[in-house]
């Protein structure tokens, strides 16, 4: 489907399911990118490819492809502070700030 | 704005702090529902995430509100000093020898596990009692030592049953860990005595070897702030509240959301504590090893201080919720929580400066309490961002110049060192001299680096 990281493959190939919810769609980008970092953290999943997904205006669910390791960069969480996702010109535009 | 915001600094400092967006955010956190009397601001300010590092808040029990930004993801990340029974000069060639043993055993880096991982019973102790439970259960450190934590190193009216599973599973194999960031173990030697009588009082003399160890609650702690950010934003309408930065999301402290982020805050500043006590316990191993088992025995605890905390507690006869982030308590003799040992001296306070520069032991003084909620600053507060110190310096040069210093250096990554970087951070020296002239707290020692393990 599309692309989430571009690094090369390094460990056996794995897939996540996600499913998450949120008051809007600015927190449920919050969200799902915590989500990935925790994957990547935590479980020691690096998401690669974007197999699948349902996306709604509060809620989403996705099939995530990628592979056991390490993230490359760690990503601590996912901050509300600034956050804004909002129409821009025929597609979206979106600021998150994370802490790394 | 509901109240005032307020900063202490001095002309030049407050040059520095109008180069970020500190002071906006200020002005943001004086907008939240019940806040008392102003937004204060240390001398080490600088942009955080909604609040500012460096900002306190009280609110009144009752009608205020409770914000986990206010606190920060670090939820309790503090500074624990230790000072050891030898002078830096008599350790010679085992200072490079002390400062290796002390990476090795604990661990340094993100997301980096240590050598005590818990069960859920065993996390559940910890996040009730705090490091009394790794005293009791495991052998890890001194009652004396829990005795000499700020708080006796337990908030009550933990509740381990609001971290999520996430939060649990997070926490569950770091205990006994730094991370990373600007978190640190410092070998230091006492430069400078500049209050002979609260030196004394401290056990801290000339020369003397001590330990400045700086982390917190770890991904425990952060994920604790990140589940109710985002439980409270969730809840801001249905508590009739609006506000100018969603990282600032928060509750009436009486609410479900209130209540809940209490109870699952103070079970992460119990963790924390327990890995400071946890991290201490690797130190004085590392000393055994090195230097031998009296000079463990003999290396004793200072303090330790907490700097990103909320508290109930009581100011001029009002009962207030005081959010701490990146700014530590500094109650005067005489107060109540102040160890009695301590009871005419003040609360002790340690201010890290930078890597490479010295760091200051103050005690409390009365007009912390008239002034600014019993609190003072937490070190020497970033002035440049940490691309903005990439971009200046390799951190293979840095290490280098430290060496050449004399400062021995353990770091997981060169990255981490260059961000790192003294020039990031405003002068400590500055920074200190303001909030001592401001009556907040008094200077008792000035404590220079000789060897770091920086996380």
């Amino acid at each position: 489907m599309c692309g989430l990281l571009e690094v090369p493959s390094t460990g056996a190939a794995a897939t996540q399911a996600v499913k998450l919810s949120a008051r809007d769609g600015a927190a449920l980008l919050a969200e799902w990118l915590a989500e990935l970092a925790y994957l990547g953290e935590s479980l020691g999943f690096v998401p690669k490819r974007l197999l699948a997904l349902d996306l709604r205006d509060t809620e989403l669910s996705a099939e995530v492809e990628g592979y056991e390791g390490d993230p490359p960069n760690l990503v601590k969480g996912v901050t509300y502070h600034r956050l804004e996702l909002e129409p821009w010109d025929e597609g979206w535009r979106a600021r998150a700030v994370l802490d790394v | 704005m509901r109240v005032p915001a307020r900063v202490f600094a001095d002309g030049d400092l407050l040059g520095a702090i109008r180069e970020d967006r500190s002071l906006e955010q200020l002005q943001n956190v004086a907008c939240l529902p019940g806040i008392a009397d102003a937004a204060l601001a240390m001398p080490d300010i600088h942009q955080g995430y909604g609040f500012p590092v460096g900002g306190i808040a009280a609110t009144e029990v009752g009608d205020g509100v409770v914000s986990p930004g206010g606190v920060g993801y670090d939820i309790n990340c503090g500074v624990r000093l230790l000072a050891a029974p030898l002078a830096a000069d008599e350790l010679g060639p085992r200072k490079e020898a002390l400062v290796h043993e002390i990476s090795r055993l604990v661990p340094a880096g993100s997301g980096r596990g240590g050598p005590h991982s818990l069960g859920e019973r065993e996390l559940d102790r910890v996040l009730r009692e705090g490091p009394s439970a790794v005293v009791d259960d495991k052998g890890i450190g001194t009652v004396e030592d829990v005795e000499l934590t700020e708080s006796r190193g337990r908030l009550e009216g933990a509740r381990p049953d609001e971290l999520s599973q996430r939060a649990r599973s997070r926490g569950a194999d770091q205990l006994g860990t730094v991370g990373s960031g600007n978190h640190f173990i410092e070998l230091q030697a006492v430069e400078e005595i500049r209050h002979e009588q609260a030196a004394e009082e401290l056990g801290l003399r000339g020369g003397q070897i001590t330990v400045l160890i700086h982390s917190g609650s770890r991904g425990l702690g952060h994920q604790v702030c990140t589940d109710f950010v985002k439980r409270m934003d969730a809840a801001l309408a249905s508590h009739g509240i609006a506000l100018p930065d969603r990282q600032l999301s928060c509750a009436p402290l009486e609410s479900e959301e209130g209540r809940a982020y209490l109870g699952a805050m103070a079970a992460a500043a119990n963790f924390a504590w327990a890995n400071r006590q946890a991290i201490a316990h690797g130190v004085r191993t590392a000393i055994a090893e090195v230097l031998g088992e009296q000079a463990a025995a003999g290396t004793r605890q200072v303090y330790d201080v907490a700097h990103n905390v909320v508290k109930l507690e009581t100011h001029g006869g009002r009962k207030l919720c005081v959010h701490r982030k990146g700014a530590t308590r500094a109650f005067p003799p005489g107060s109540e929580d102040v160890p009695e040992r301590y009871a005419a001296t003040g609360q002790p306070v340690f201010i890290p400066g930078s890597m490479g520069t010295s760091s200051w032991v103050l005690v409390g003084r009365e007009g912390a309490m008239e002034r600014s909620f019993g609190t003072v600053c937490h070190g020497a507060g970033r002035q440049l961002s940490r691309t903005g110190a990439r971009k200046r310096v390799h951190g293979a040069e840095l290490r280098q110049e430290l060496e050449s210093r004399g400062i021995s250096v353990r770091s997981p990554s060169n990255r981490g060192l260059a961000e790192e970087a003294p020039f990031a951070y405003k002068d400590v020296e500055h920074v200190v001299g303001v909030v001592e002239r401001a009556g907040l707290a008094a200077r008792v020692a000035k404590l220079r680096p000789i060897g770091v393990v920086k996380g």
